[in-house]
């Protein structure tokens, strides 16, 4: 077999001479640049990793040692190495206790009175390799949380048949106002009003029915104030924590919807205006411009020229009043105003 | 077959100016004016001569009974064949006109101000097609 020539720098704690030789002798036969770092206590192996625990590739652990032994001191060791694959090495005699340091958080254990130079390098590297795919998959599973959790947009994952809330994200709570203790307590038909309901389970029954995204348009929501506010909802099925379960996304749309409320109470108004201006700013100016005709073109009738006069003034007022009421009505359109409303 | 010119406007300024127009063009010597669409629906409604046309010179915006509710009376009445309708309004509103124009019984449609060329060319339109062939207006 050929030697490793990847430099190792092994934590060995070990308060045996012998048995400490012994390893260091295996570790040259595989390991061509092996650094070992001996220790005869737990303190002693404790302080060597938080000094230089990012150098090490691997810790061996003798299970019992002057200081500290047996689940204690795995429980503490493993605390302490982080991200550092731990061999345990024992006896005869602990072989039931080896066993169950490995749900400890031991990578794995060797038995000292079997140990051969091959055995210690292949737990060597099968317990880096473990660790480093457990880190990645770690890595990878809070990459995954952080998107849920800190993403700007409100989030949750709610039970499709329950619609019990099993996990909601910062945005969610921020928008919402309910911790997330109360939100995990409830269900989404407690924040929406009666009536939506039925809109609610209609979503419901096509996110069972559909993979993939699903867009199901605006819902009203109520915040714990009691507010309502107008929701987009998408949603996608996932599985969580063994249920049946989907992620969705509630986009809170209230000022764009509310906006454009506003801007069609402008226009039913700018609507009245120009109503306003084709009939009443028209009836005494037509009125007027028959009264000058009449005037200008025929002998007056049964009324005198000084009554058509008058009825000229007066038409003249009417005018001005309503230009003067349309253009207090131009000036009332304010966008704030619709939107306040 | 005989006939008359109505004046309905809810602005006794209008009805008084119209009449003058009215009688000055030659259209009609004596039109009846209502400052309520209502009273001209009933006095319509109320005739008994089966020969008779009315000429409505009809106003659109008007409080209690607007031209819309005048047109929908007589078009629901036994009587809608015996009735014109010109619509005089001050509304320049293009769904104004366009709603006028699905009446059968709305001949014309005229903005305010109208003149007396306006009139005569609406009276000799309608000589034209014969209504007043007999009337008292073809003299």
């Amino acid at each position: 077999m050929l030697v490793n020539p990847n430099p190792y720098q092994i934590l060995v704690v070990e308060d045996n001479p012998g048995d400490l030789m012994l390893i260091g002798e295996y570790l040259k036969e595989k390991l061509s640049v092996p650094r070992i770092i001996p220790a005869t206590t737990f303190k002693e192996g404790r302080q060597i990793v938080a000094d230089q625990g990012a150098t090490l590739q691997v810790i061996l652990l003798d299970l019992s040692l002057p200081d500290k032994s047996g689940e204690e001191l795995i429980t503490e060791m493993v605390a302490a190495s982080g991200n550092i694959p731990l061999i345990v090495l024992t006896g005869y005699g602990d072989i039931a206790f080896s066993v169950k340091s490995l749900s400890l958080g031991a990578s794995d254990y060797l038995v000292k009175d079997e140990l051969s130079a091959s055995s210690l390098y292949k737990s060597i590297l099968y317990s880096m390799e473990r660790k480093k795919h457990s880190m990645e998959l770690k890595d990878s599973e809070k990459r995954y949380s952080e998107l849920f959790h800190l993403s700007p947009l409100p989030m949750w994952v709610d039970d499709l048949e329950s619609f019990q809330f099993l996990n909601v994200n910062a945005a969610a709570i921020d928008n919402y106002g309910y911790s997330r203790e109360e939100f995990l307590k409830m269900s989404v038909l407690d924040i929406i009003p009666c009536d939506e309901v039925a809109r609610v389970r209609e979503a419901a029954r096509r996110s069972v029915a559909t993979k993939g995204l699903l867009r199901h348009g605006n819902f009203r929501n109520r915040k714990k104030d009691g507010t309502l506010i107008f929701v987009d909802i998408q949603s996608n099925r996932i599985h969580f924590k063994g249920r049946e379960a989907r992620v969705v996304l509630a986009n809170d749309v209230t000022e764009r919807i509310n906006h454009i409320t506003a801007i069609e109470q402008q226009n039913e108004k700018l609507r009245q205006i120009a109503w306003t201006q084709s009939h009443l700013v028209r009836a005494p100016l037509t009125r007027m411009m028959g009264i000058v005709d009449i005037l200008k073109n025929f002998s007056t009738g049964e009324m005198n020229r000084e009554d058509l006069l008058d009825h000229l003034i007066s038409s003249s007022h009417e005018l001005d009043g309503i230009i003067r009421k349309i253009n207090q009505q131009t000036e009332n359109i304010d966008l704030k105003d619709g939107y306040e409303s | 077959m005989s006939h008359e010119v109505l004046i309905v406007d809810d602005d006794q300024m209008v009805l008084y100016l119209h009449k003058m127009l009215v009688q000055q063009s030659g259209f009609y010597p004596d039109p009846r004016t209502f400052d309520q669409a209502k009273e001209a629906v009933d006095y319509i409604l109320q005739g008994t001569d089966q020969e008779k046309m009315y000429v409505v010179l009809l106003d659109i915006n008007m409080p209690v009974m607007n031209g819309w509710e005048f047109l929908e009376k007589i078009n629901g009445s036994g009587i809608r064949d015996q009735v014109l309708v010109v619509m005089i309004t001050s509304s320049i509103d293009k769904a104004d006109r366009e709603k006028a124009a699905q009446y059968p019984l709305v001949i014309d449609y005229l903005e305010k101000p109208v003149n007396i060329t306006v009139l005569k060319r609406l009276r000799e339109r309608l000589l034209l097609d014969r209504f007043f062939r007999n009337g008292p207006g073809d003299q």
